[in-house]
């Protein structure tokens, strides 16, 4: 197995620490943090460092040591985390973040920048970090000095050697393979300071075989090599032998790993381990410390799982080691997303095919297939909503990197404001998420730079002085609903007017209505920043928000009182893919409703059919419900025998709002799978994408939304 | 390889020559007992080895644990390097002016 393979997932997962990094500083500054924060923030940190030197990315591993022997302090209550500090360490999570993304972007070579930052940021570290800490080249030759930390097992090895532990089998002899060679390779990469063979196994000379193998091998090696060049030493002699490759600076707790896999008596093989120089007496007295439970179980997956690819695999399960790190890693399963995508696409197919055969058996009126199909359809469903259910993600991950946003553009524009986060649990589909950042971070922006107000005129108009802004997720009818709100200005109807005036979006005569306002900021260039910041104001963003969102089948309101704050209320369906719709007929044409934005059906009140005295809207048990036509939205042809039927009436409702919808016949309900439209269509109003009925036949999906103001523009002009 | 035991000052000596890898183990741990129980001290003489590998160099290691008080004479450049390389240099005979390929 390839190194390499390994690291897009030590990048996802150091990138996953960094973020924990992150919060943990926040809320240490925010004062929220306690101990276990700090000792949660040290943790992302030498698990980053651990695994970045298993794979050679001296810089990250480098850099993080320094960061690490900060945080070490901070743990052992020898320094506090005060506001500098705290800026000091996200800057320097930044700074990894970096070294992680060139690592990504295979960026060989130095970068003058990027080396400047790290120098400056090492330099600023380094008043934090005491002498016996010091950064990692210095950190070997200064070994005897290093004190020992309270930090039981946790902490790293001094050795700035790669410690290499051969297990050869018995066979590798008759396989034609001379373990003394591989060992003389490994010299060529470096010195090898220190070897102790292993002659526990070798017996009495009576007893021999000679053609067997009975040696094993410690070494301390001293080379730049990376983990790659050194695991790769052994490509051929990797069925033949037991392999451990352990990093400098490794942490203690990776040597206890390895010793228990290898020994019984870890404390013994141990012992070789300080005779070849790899560990000091103490440290191996501290490795082999039974470690706090904590430590145990919460020391993050890649320290432990990366080394784990290439090498441990061959190692023989240690009896009884560490099994409760081993539950918590069976619990998750990181997985290709293309793979869940086809995994979709064809759970679409199936649902396509199972409505196929269900509809053959009713025209074939055999009852035992109808039953047989009834129960596969159940099942489809079943596996549809489980394996939708696997690309749900909970929107908190995208919540939570706004608080960095917020401290920072707070701190740019000199206000103190705090995020509060409500519903981080909300689940929605993968893409949404992540589609959905970049909308949602420009309206926190906006909300920050406009919504609040100077912290002297808050308090002048009796609001604390400090500004709130509120991020909610919560699922609602069939989809979800996220609000972005702000205690701030509020919108200014009369500025935006007349900025639209200005602008000659709308004419100085007409009387619009608040919300009416509100959507002009929606349109292309409009901005009422009456001074531009670097944070917002430029006018590019209303626009594109509403694109984006409206590109995910979302749509984006506002509510505003000035003064008091202002809400932008975004609605997205669950998903893309598959919905539950309800298939309707108009003439010959069959189209979908999505199932949660249909209310009831009922028939059309004969009155209304009559088309010479239309109405729009009727009297729906005391309530007036405004519908429209479905054939004439469309521009449909009339009906086969000339006569419109329009006998029934689909009651909608729509981000809070009800109509009806005139349709001919009613089918019922049907799963439908999203086949987006071509681009050709894709000017089409009032049609989200299509799909294909069990008849082959191609059924259109109605954007209930966008219809019913389609139909209200027209009925307007 | 051939090995050649010969017994003066009341010493065995073994001299070991040729190649001492998994082709010959065999034969010389064969050799190695045959000696009798009672053999005096054994010198093993590696200084005419031309090659060495795991086999033998295991081989050496069961024979100087399990022959009575026997210790290393001679050793040649492949035999010193490969006892070096393992972290034996405790097992070399101190002063080896001898040793080499001849």
């Amino acid at each position: 197995m390839d190194i390499d393979q390994a690291i897009p997932t030590f990048l996802l997962e150091a990138r996953e620490l960094l973020e924990q990094m992150e919060d943990g500083l926040l809320q240490i500054e925010n004062g929220e943090g306690d101990g276990e924060t700090v000792n949660a923030i040290f943790r992302a940190a030498h698990t980053i460092k651990g695994s970045a030197g298993i794979f050679g990315f001296d810089e990250v591993v480098g850099f993080t040591h320094t960061v690490e022997n900060v945080l070490d302090r901070v743990r052992g209550n020898e320094l506090a985390i005060d506001r500098p500090l705290a800026e000091l360490l996200l800057a320097s999570g930044d700074h990894i973040g970096t070294l992680l993304q060139r690592v990504a972007d295979k960026a060989h070579g130095h970068d003058p920048v990027v080396n400047a930052i790290g120098h400056d940021l090492l330099g600023q570290l380094a008043r934090f970090t005491t002498a016996s800490t010091l950064p990692v080249p210095v950190a070997a030759a200064a070994a005897p000095a290093a004190a020992p930390t309270a930090s039981g097992s946790d902490d790293s090895a001094v050795t700035g050697n790669w410690h290499v532990s051969l297990r050869f089998s018995h066979e590798v002899l008759q396989h034609g393979m001379d373990p003394l060679s591989f060992i003389r390779y490994l010299g060529s990469l470096g010195d090898i300071e220190g070897i102790v063979t292993l002659q526990d196994a070798l017996p009495a000379l009576g007893e021999l075989d000679p053609e067997t193998c009975y040696l094993g091998f410690e070494l301390s090696l001293k080379s730049e090599a990376s983990h790659a060049d050194i695991d790769g030493a052994f490509d051929f002699v990797r069925d033949d032998a037991t392999i451990h490759i352990l990093p400098p600076h490794s942490p203690l707790r990776a040597y206890a790993d390895m010793l228990t896999a290898l020994s019984p008596e870890p404390a013994s093989l141990g012992e070789v381990l300080v005779r070849c120089g790899t560990l000091e007496a103490a440290e191996l007295e501290r490795a082999l410390a039974p470690a706090p439970v904590a430590t145990t179980a919460l020391v993050p997956v890649i320290a432990d799982d990366a080394p784990a690819l290439p090498t441990l695999i061959d190692a023989p399960p240690a009896a009884g080691s560490k099994p409760a790190r081993d539950s918590g890693r069976a619990k998750t399963l990181r997985v290709d997303a293309d793979k869940l995508d086809q995994l979709i696409n064809l759970v679409g197919e199936l649902v396509i095919a199972g409505a196929g055969a269900n509809m053959i058996a009713g025209q074939l009126k055999a009852r035992r297939m109808l039953e047989a199909t009834a129960t596969m359809a159940r099942l489809i469903e079943e596996v549809r909503d489980s394996t939708l259910n696997l690309r749900m993600v909970q929107i908190g991950e995208t919540f939570n990197r706004f608080q960095r946003v917020v401290r920072d553009v707070a701190r740019d524009l000199g206000k103190d404001i705090r995020l509060v986060i409500n519903g981080a649990e909300t689940e929605l589909d993968k893409t949404m998420v992540e589609k959905i950042g970049d909308p949602l971070m420009h309206l926190v922006r906006n909300a920050m730079d406009h919504g609040i107000e100077a912290a002297e005129l808050r308090v002048a108009r009796g609001k604390p002085a400090q500004g709130t802004i509120r991020l909610d997720a919560r699922h609602d009818s069939g989809g979800v609903l996220i609000e972005v709100s702000d205690d701030g200005n509020g919108l200014n109807r009369e500025r935006i007017l007349k900025k639209a005036v200005e602008k000659g979006l709308v004419s100085p005569q007409q009387n619009l209505a608040d919300e009416d306002v509100y959507k002009l900021i929606f349109a292309p260039g409009f901005s009422t920043a009456e001074q531009l910041s670097n944070i917002s104001g430029r006018g590019v963003g209303m626009d594109v928000v509403k694109k984006n969102i409206e590109a995910l089948h979302g749509s984006i309101e506002i509510d505003s009182i000035e003064g008091q704050g202002s809400t932008m209320r975004i609605r997205l369906p669950l998903t893309l893919a598959i919905i539950d719709g309800f298939l309707v007929g108009v003439g010959d044409a069959s189209f979908v409703i999505p199932l949660d934005q249909v209310v009831e059906c009922i028939e059309l009140p004969a009155g209304e059919r009559q088309s010479g005295q239309r109405r729009d809207y009727l009297n729906q048990r005391g309530q007036i419900l405004p519908y429209a036509r479905l054939r004439d939205a469309l521009d449909l042809p009339a009906g086969k025998d000339g006569r419109n039927t329009d006998r029934n009436l689909v009651v909608v409702q729509y981000g809070g709002k009800r109509a009806g919808l005139v349709v001919d016949s009613l089918h019922g309900e049907i799963q439908t799978v999203i086949k987006p439209l071509g681009r050709v269509f894709s000017r089409v109003q009032g049609i989200s994408g299509s799909t294909i009925l069990g008849s082959g036949a191609v059924a259109l999906i109605l954007d209930v939304p966008r219809l019913m103001q389609q139909v209200t523009d027209r009925a307007a002009a | 390889m051939s090995l050649d035991i010969a017994r003066d000052d009341g010493q065995t000596r073994v001299r070991f020559s040729d190649e001492l890898n998994i082709y010959t183990a065999a034969a010389v741990r064969d050799a190695l007992l045959a000696l009798p129980a009672d053999a005096p001290p054994c010198r093993l003489d590696l200084g005419d080895v031309i090659e060495i590998d795991c086999a033998g160099l295991q081989l050496v290691l069961a024979a100087l644990r399990s022959l009575p008080a026997s210790t290393l004479e001679r050793c040649s450049a492949p035999v010193r390097d490969s006892l070096t390389l393992c972290g034996f240099e405790a097992l070399l005979p101190a002063a080896d002016p001898s040793s080499g390929e001849q």
